[in-house]
């Protein structure tokens, strides 16, 4: 999965429609309620990511303006958190949870009837093997290949 | 008339009452939810029509292995309804009509401990008071600091993050530091792959986390607490939320409750993920806003911590355990996660107690010590605990943070050992260079590794020795653990 957005795709009109200006409209007003402090740089980008579910580059360059923090340190920072993403989720997205108690419980037989969907790291919910999430981090415990077949279609 | 201690208490009590008997449980939390739990509570409501109202959203029990499931309180006793998916409602309604059979018993995990009230309550403050919540605080408050200090240090209490290292010690490096503000940090990032302990405490017992870290401001005095929280663990940051919530309007929070100004900060932050985020000096910076990488040791936290003043760092769990400090004798438990190939997968609360042994723990889950071929011990930072072992009494200093993975007779030791591997070269921060560089050579090595077992074994001692952090530093345990414990594993790829 690419960690950094590319720097000529986010200035196509195609990526600027990838997000919903009402959402970033959200978080931007959310980042407004924070202090303007250097302690507030990660839940500022969170407050974006809950609104838009990714970090396009006009929401990161706002953080950075807000929290006055150089942009280039706002990207390392970002970059560094694997839960903050830099391209949009992809519609309809299954993942198969790739922990150990999910690989012993059948994860990679998940992975084969559903071709599209992909792998993730350990979901901390290894009691309910073998896990699933979808597109928006929903939890699925106990998922038979079946199932997800037929889910991921 | 003297005011005695119990009455601040008492008042709480009487201001907050449980709800009342009988009543249904329904356990949903993180666990709940991706098993759909939540349609039994339409059901169940529907089903006992005009007494709706006693069925009762609540978190897991830590028996994850029952979930879908759901517990009828009556009079004396409690029974827990297993997978309902699988059987039905019928006789958790009969139960709660008074018929619930003959082994009317509750089958949970806890009972004492951490885990006593997980699963056994609504959610609500009167709930938990009526369970014992802020008993051992309204002790301690009766107690000078240095006395609580004391107590903690009889009780033997240590880390339960992984690092063991005794709680009172670390209280007082941080107390000796005068008039100067200090902090505490709540370390609830709980980012090793295979434990969901903290979830389980946050989602099912919020207040036992605020009284803990109640304790820890009498005995040190603090000016702000932080609660890094996983980021991933919604339904434990909502529940912890909502718990301050109503320990601040019960005068919980501020002392009011007790007359007294406990004059405390807590803030709540989540965390981004990030296995190394897990690393204490790394949530600091995560904190102050800088890059979420570690920091060079001396100066220990306790000088100089978050925002360079001195910090206490302390996992959820351990702060949780200290609650336990006025129980004669202090329970020595642990909380284990225990996942993979047995039939009761869960969250276990485990006595440390020099009896308890590894084939007692694998009893506990209903597997056959016969039928495993190894337990994983910690993750990606951890080791192989084989048969051999199995009789030995589990330890504190081993457990580590407690996740446990059971590999069962059809697990493939050496596909899971170079999997460990890849986790943390992916997870590697790439600060330091032993752990940036050493972690994607060990996985190119473990190609064909009884080939490369030297260059292995000194690859693991520059590691060990030269990263930054214990991401680094234990990185090459598993690898280790495997090649000494069953090479032959490796022998199909490297012949």
């Amino acid at each position: 999965m690419p960690r950094m957005a590319d720097e000529t795709r986010s200035f196509d009109l195609e990526a600027l429609q990838a997000f919903d200006l009402d959402a970033m409209q959200d978080g931007m007003s959310g980042v407004d309620a924070l202090p303007r402090e250097r302690e507030q740089l990660l839940p500022a980008l969170q407050a974006m990511h809950d609104a838009v579910h990714w970090l396009p580059r006009e929401a990161i360059s706002y953080v950075a303006s807000h929290i006055r923090v150089p942009l280039s340190e706002v990207y390392a920072t970002t970059t560094a958190y694997s839960e903050l993403r830099l391209d949009p989720p992809v519609a309809g997205q299954w993942h198969v949870c790739t922990g150990v108690a999910c690989e012993l419980a059948g994860a990679p037989a998940l992975l084969d009837a559903a071709p599209t969907a992909t792998g993730i790291d350990c979901q901390f919910l290894c009691a309910l093997a073998p896990v699933v999430a979808d597109e928006h981090e929903q939890l699925y415990g106990r998922v038979a290949a079946d199932e997800l077949r037929e889910r991921a279609g | 008339m003297t005011t005695t201690a119990v009455a601040p208490l008492a008042r709480l009590r009487e201001r907050y009452p449980a709800a009342k008997l009988p009543r249904i449980l329904v356990h949903l939390g993180t666990a709940g939810a991706a098993l759909g739990a939540e349609r039994y509570v339409e059901e169940l409501r529907a089903a006992l029509d005009d007494r709706a109202d006693a069925v009762y959203e609540a978190a897991s029990d830590g028996a994850n292995w029952a979930a879908p499931s759901a517990t009828v309180f009556q009079g004396t006793y409690a029974r827990r309804f297993d997978r309902l998916d699988l059987n039905g409602i019928d006789e958790v309604v009969a139960c709660f009509n008074g018929d619930c059979g003959d082994e009317a018993n509750y089958a949970g995990t806890g009972g004492r401990g951490l885990t006593a009230r997980l699963g056994r309550n609504n959610g609500t403050l009167g709930d938990v008071l009526a369970q014992g919540a802020y008993s051992a605080l309204d002790r301690a408050l009766d107690l000078t600091p240095a006395q609580l200090l004391d107590a903690i240090e009889q009780g033997g209490f240590t880390g339960r993050g992984g690092a063991h290292f005794p709680v009172a010690s670390k209280w007082r490096f941080a107390a000796a530091h005068g008039d100067e503000p200090r902090m505490l940090v709540v370390n609830a990032e709980e980012g090793e792959p295979g434990v969901f302990k903290d979830r389980h405490l946050l989602e099912g017992d919020p207040h036992r986390l605020i009284e803990g870290i109640l304790l820890a401001h009498h005995a040190v005095g603090f000016e702000r607490a932080y609660v890094y929280i996983n980021g991933q663990a919604r339904q434990g940051r909502a529940s912890f939320e909502h718990a301050l919530e109503q320990a601040r309007e019960a005068g919980i929070l501020d002392g009011g409750a007790w007359n007294r100004s406990f004059d405390l900060e807590i803030h709540v932050r989540s965390g981004a993920g990030g296995y190394v985020c897990g690393e204490e000096s790394v949530i600091l910076n995560s904190i102050e806003g800088e890059r979420p990488v570690p920091r060079y040791k001396p100066p220990f936290a306790t000088d100089r911590g978050l925002f360079d003043r001195p910090t206490v760092i302390n996992n959820a769990e351990t702060l949780c355990a200290v609650t336990t400090v006025f129980e004669s004798p202090p329970p020595p438990t642990k909380l284990v996660s225990l996942s993979g190939d047995v039939p009761r997968p869960g969250l276990y609360e485990v006595p440390v107690d020099g009896a308890t042994t590894w084939a007692g723990l694998l009893a506990m889950a209903g597997a056959n010590p016969g039928d495993t071929q190894a337990i994983l011990l910690g993750g990606p930072s951890g080791v192989f605990v084989m048969p051999d072992q199995f009789e030995d009494a589990l330890e504190m200093r081993v457990l580590g943070a407690g996740g446990t993975v059971v590999l069962g007779a059809n697990a493939d030791l050496a596909r899971v050992t170079r999997e460990l591997a890849a986790y943390n070269m992916r997870e590697s921060c790439g600060e330091c260079t032993p752990c940036r560089e050493g972690t994607v050579r060990m996985v190119q090595l473990l190609e064909s590794p009884r080939e490369h077992r030297d260059e292995i074994a000194t690859l693991i001692e520059v590691m060990t020795e030269g990263s930054l952090c214990q991401l680094g530093g234990m990185a090459g345990r598993p690898v280790q653990s495997a090649l000494e414990q069953f090479p032959s594993a490796f022998d199909d790829v490297s012949s």
